[in-house]
């Protein structure tokens, strides 16, 4: 089963960084990228994503107000909150919008561990 | 206002000179993550100085040519944190970071927006264990660059 990833980060390199780290870790993951949460709003009201890796810093809506956002109607889909502001505040509120929290610079094992949980939710959810 | 160093107590330096370490020290391996490459940091100093005395320390021994990544944070206590290195490293540093599968041209064209976002990311690993140590919350502004 392909999955679908929407990626949402304003830094270029970010993306780049997130998209090689996929490459390695799981080439069969279908990638789409959004520069702001607006757009990440629009993709996902336009087509079926599965999970998404949300930068938290970001001009506009930041990436908690966009997990929020997304939680009003995907409450169960795998998010992860992707930043190098590792305040526990942060971390916590994250957690709150049961989100998980990936710590920048991105490690294969931090992403990996976050895709082996999603993809274990979304085929129970496919059940 | 001018602040003479002397009006902090020899604990209060030292509570400072470790606050900082310890910032530092993330900020450094986060680093070494990005590159690849150990990090060497020296022991750290505090100087309380003039902007003046700060600006001729920054030049003492580099290029005159240096960039900044700053980012402004709020919240309990207020300022800037401003990371500097010499202009004739930053595309070394860019480089070192997104790797060799991209070709020089591509790394140019990102240079100024992969300084940014690797400023981001040592200056929010700096300032964000800052934090956590005082257990207090900071608002971070977006990275610029300088």
């Amino acid at each position: 089963m392909q999955y679908k990833a929407l990626i949402v980060d304003d830094s270029k390199l970010a993306r780049m960084v997130m998209a090689s780290a996929f490459r390695r870790l799981g080439p069969e993951w279908e990638l789409i990228e959004a520069t702001n949460a607006d757009d990440a709003i629009d993709v996902i009201a336009a087509q079926a994503v599965d999970i998404a890796l949300i930068d938290f810093n970001m001009p506009g809506i930041d990436g908690l107000e966009l997990v929020a956002r997304i939680r009003k109607t995907h409450p169960k889909m795998p998010l992860a909150v992707v930043s190098a502001n590792v305040q526990d505040e942060i971390i916590g509120r994250a957690r709150e919008l049961n989100a998980a929290f990936v710590t920048k610079p991105l490690t294969d094992e931090a992403l990996g561990a976050f895709l082996s949980g999603a993809v274990l939710r979304l085929k129970k959810a496919a059940q | 206002m001018k602040i003479d160093a002397s009006e902090l107590s020899e604990i209060e330096q030292d509570a400072l000179a470790e606050i900082a370490n310890m910032g530092v020290s993330r900020a450094a391996s986060s680093l070494r993550r990005m590159v690849g490459e150990q990090v060497l940091l020296s022991v750290p100093a505090v100087n309380i100085v003039s902007r003046r005395a700060a600006s001729r320390m920054v030049e003492r021994g580099h290029s005159p040519k240096l960039v900044a990544v700053q980012q402004s944070f709020e919240g309990p206590f207020s300022g800037r944190a401003l990371l500097i290195f010499p202009e004739a490293q930053s595309l070394e540093l860019v480089r070192s970071i997104v790797g060799e599968e991209h070709s020089l041209e591509d790394v140019i064209d990102l240079e100024q927006e992969a300084l940014a976002e690797t400023g981001n990311i040592i200056l929010n690993a700096c300032l964000a264990t800052i934090a956590n140590v005082l257990r207090r919350t900071m608002r971070m502004s977006l990275p610029s660059i300088v």
